[in-house]
């Protein structure tokens, strides 16, 4: 046993630490924070800065397009298979989370799965009215503008949760999911 | 590879803030008098050759949802008691 493993090596102390996993890939990882830019940015410049927002809504369109996409044919943890649950599942990990007891899933878990399904559902609607807005059709038509705001504001308070949801997550596994969601890394820890 | 994901988002950003697409409102002074009524400022844009779609108040102007006689999107902003028109916006 005259093997040296890169772990050990750099540890220093003999304990191996625990095995890091690749979880988001690259194109979750731009999607996210990009998303992030983009929403804000669509947000601040309404009714500001018409040209800014109707680009970053545009902009939204396109990155929840390319999402959908690799929903389907991207990586392990990107796949909507590896993250849709059944209404069941989620109302008993969401008890479970009330009691800070939840199971720990390396890709999203069945809340956070759910709440990525709702948020693409809500920003697609969100460019489908905004775009609607843009056409002569719909020019002036208050209806359209008023759907599109409570879009908008809905989705808001999903990302609210959505925020909320990641604190409550990191703390219950003492883990830095935001991190995880920069670097793509997180720590395949035993199960507790 | 890391500075890629911070890139994207960065260039966004840096877009976004750009003075080349600050657009959008208008300003409206000494508003204090009587405001004109929806349906005479409508009548006032019909006149002047828009077709008219919606009036609105924004801020300080009544803001006009219209085509122009080319057929143009236009929002027009205009003084809500001497019914001038303060700017004329063409959608992109
Ligand atoms: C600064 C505020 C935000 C933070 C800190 C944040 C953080 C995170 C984290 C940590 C995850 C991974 C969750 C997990 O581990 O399962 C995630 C996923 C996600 N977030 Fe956010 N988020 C923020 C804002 C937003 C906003 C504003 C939106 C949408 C408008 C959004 C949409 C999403 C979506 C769609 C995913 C799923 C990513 C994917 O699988 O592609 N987030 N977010």
């Amino acid at each position: 046993m005259t093997e040296l493993h890169i772990d050990q090596a750099t540890d220093g102390g003999g304990v191996t630490p625990p095995p890091k996993v690749k979880v988001w890939d690259p194109v979750v990882r731009v999607f996210h924070w990009s998303l992030v830019t983009a929403f804000f940015t669509a947000w601040i410049s309404a009714e500001e800065w018409d040209r800014v927002h109707e680009w970053m809504g545009y902009l939204v369109l396109g990155l929840i397009t390319v999402r959908i996409l690799w929903g389907i044919i991207g990586a392990r943890h990107a796949r909507f298979a590896d993250f849709v649950y059944r209404p069941s599942t989620i109302l008993a990990f969401l008890r479970d989370s009330t009691h800070l007891r939840a199971k720990r899933y390396l890709g999203h878990n069945p809340a956070g799965g759910a709440m990525v399904m709702a948020l693409l559902a809500c920003l697609a609607a969100v460019s489908a009215t905004g775009i609607m807005l843009t056409s002569d059709t719909f020019w002036g038509v208050e209806w359209v503008e008023e759907l599109h705001e409570f879009i908008v504001n809905l989705t808001l308070g999903l990302v609210g949760l959505h925020i909320a949801g990641v604190v409550v997550a990191s703390l219950e596994h003492r883990e830095n999911l935001v991190g995880s969601m920069i670097t793509g890394w997180k720590t395949n820890l035993p199960k507790r | 590879m890391r500075k890629l994901y911070f890139a994207v988002p960065s260039i966004i950003a840096a877009l976004s803030i750009s003075p080349a697409f600050a657009s959008g409102g208008a300003q409206c002074e000494n508003t204090s008098g009587e405001w004109l009524s929806h349906e005479a400022i409508s009548t006032m844009a019909t006149e002047m050759g828009y077709d008219v779609r919606r009036v609105e108040t924004d801020d300080s102007c009544y803001e006009v949802y219209a085509f122009d006689q080319s057929g143009r999107r236009v929002e027009i902003y205009m003084h809500p008691v001497t019914g001038v028109v303060v700017k004329v916006e063409h959608d992109s």
